[in-house]
C-alpha cells in the first residue's frame, strides 16, 4: 500500500480554498450526469480536525479544478462530478490553539483517485493522517495511509443519515441500492 | 510560525541562488579538452495536454514543458525533496525536442526527473518526480555523445507507467549534423540502467 504524502501549511486565512473552489460549480444534485465521490480521512493524529476538503480534477483539464466537498467527522463527499479522473486535493482545517492548517496531497502516489467514465457512485477509501519527520528547513510533511474501517456501506449509510438533501435527492435510492450490493 | 518564515525565506533562497543548468552549447570549438556535449532527448506519452500544467505569475526560470534532469557524477537516490544543492547541472529538457548539453568528458548519471506543474497563482506550488538511475557514458576524448530518447509513459494522475529509452540516433545526428556542421563524430553510448 502506498502512502501519499504531502505538505502541511500553517495559513493565516483559506484564501486559496476560498479562491479557487466552488462546491458544485453551479451543478444541479439530481442531474443525472454526476456522480457522488466521497471517502474518509481520519485526523485523529493531525494538529486539527478536517472541516473542509478539495477534489482535484485532472482530466480532462480545466481552469477550475478544485471541488468542494461537504465534510462530516472525516467523511467527505461531493454529488456534483461530471464524468472525468479526480483525486484528492486538499484538506483543511482550524483549531483555536493551532490555528488554520491546510493539508496539500501531493499529485503523485497513493491510491485516492477516481476515474469516471459513466455516472454513479465512486469510493476514494479511508485514511488515516500519519506524520512524516522533515528537517528544520523543511516545510511540515505528513502522510496519508489507507485503512480498512470504516467501510464503503457504513460510510454511505452515515452519508444518508446525516445529510437531509441527499436524503431527498435521486441519490437516496442510488446509495441505499449500493449498501445492498456492498453488504450481499 | 518562525519555521513558516523559514520556508518561506529558504524558498526566496531557491529562487535567487539556484545553481546552473548545463549550458547549452552552439558552437563544438567552444568546448574545453575535457568536455563534451550531449545529445539526447525527454519525451512524454501522453504529452501534457493544454492547461495541464499552470506557471502563473511572474516566475524565473525554464518551466513551461520542461522536465529537470537531475544529473550528478555519483550515483544515487534523488531525495525526495531536492535541496537547492541538487539542481546544479541539471540537464533542461525541453519535452520532444533534442537537447546539446555542455558536460564534463566523464560518467554521469540521471538521477531522476521534475517537472513543475503548477508554480504561481493562488495554487500550491506542484512538481512530478520521474525516475532515474540511467548513466550517462560519456568518456574522457569524446566530443560528442548521443544518450538516446527517454520516454515516459504517464496516465492522468502522473503515474508513471512505463520508461524506456529509444534510439533515434539518425533523426538526432541529422540535427546535430545541421547544428553543429559535418566535422564531428556523434559517438552512439545510449543511457543505460543502473542499479544504486
Amino acid at each position: 500500500m502506498k502512502n501519499r504524502v504531502g505538505v502541511l501549511l500553517l495559513v493565516a486565512a483559506l484564501a486559496i480554498v476560498a479562491g479557487c473552489s466552488s462546491g458544485g460549480h453551479g451543478r444541479d444534485i439530481n442531474d443525472p450526469v454526476n456522480s457522488l465521490v466521497f471517502g474518509y480521512v481520519d485526523m485523529a493524529d493531525a494538529p486539527t480536525k478536517v472541516t473542509g476538503a478539495q477534489i482535484r480534477q485532472v482530466a480532462p483539464p480545466t481552469d477550475k479544478p478544485y471541488w468542494g466537498t461537504d465534510v462530516k467527522d472525516g467523511l467527505f463527499y461531493t454529488y456534483y462530478l461530471p464524468p472525468g479522473s479526480y483525486q484528492l486535493a486538499t484538506l483543511h482545517g482550524s483549531s483555536f490553539l493551532r490555528g488554520e492548517h491546510q493539508y496539500n496531497m501531493g499529485r503523485q502516489g497513493g491510491d485516492a483517485g477516481v476515474r469516471i467514465e459513466k455516472p454513479g457512485i465512486y469510493f476514494l477509501g479511508a485514511y488515516k493522517y500519519k506524520t512524516v519527520k522533515s528537517g528544520m528547513f523543511e516545510q511540515s510533511k505528513f502522510g496519508i495511509e489507507r485503512v480498512s474501517t470504516p467501510s464503503e456501506a457504513e460510510l454511505l449509510q452515515k452519508l444518508l443519515d446525516t445529510d437531509a438533501e441527499v436524503k431527498n435527492s435521486v441519490w437516496a435510492d442510488k446509495i441505499r441500492q449500493r449498501i445492498a450490493r456492498l453488504k450481499k | 510560525m518562525r519555521r513558516g518564515w523559514l520556508v518561506a525565506l529558504l524558498a526566496l533562497a531557491v529562487a535567487a541562488c539556484a545553481p546552473a543548468a548545463r549550458a547549452p552549447l552552439t558552437s563544438l570549438s567552444s568546448l574545453d579538452r575535457d568536455e563534451v556535449v550531449i545529445v539526447g532527448k525527454v519525451e512524454l506519452v501522453p504529452p501534457l495536454r493544454k492547461g495541464e500544467q499552470k506557471i502563473r505569475g511572474m516566475v524565473v526560470g525554464n518551466f513551461e514543458n520542461t522536465i529537470y534532469l537531475m544529473m550528478d557524477e555519483k550515483l544515487r537516490p534523488l531525495p525526495q525533496d531536492p535541496r537547492i544543492a541538487d539542481y546544479a547541472g541539471r540537464i533542461e529538457a525541453l519535452i520532444g525536442s533534442t537537447f546539446f548539453v555542455r558536460s564534463k568528458a566523464v560518467p554521469s548519471y540521471v538521477l531522476g526527473g521534475i517537472l513543475f506543474l503548477e508554480i504561481g497563482g493562488n495554487s500550491p506550488q506542484q512538481k512530478i518526480y520521474f525516475p532515474g538511475g540511467f548513466q550517462v557514458a560519456a568518456k574522457p576524448g569524446d566530443r560528442a555523445i548521443y544518450v538516446g530518447t527517454l520516454r515516459y509513459h504517464r496516465d492522468e494522475f502522473f503515474e508513471i507507467t512505463r520508461v524506456t529509452i529509444v534510439d533515434e540516433y539518425r533523426e538526432a545526428s541529422a540535427e546535430f549534423e545541421a547544428k553543429f556542421g559535418k566535422g564531428a563524430i556523434l559517438r552512439k553510448a545510449l543511457m543505460g540502467r543502473v542499479k544504486p
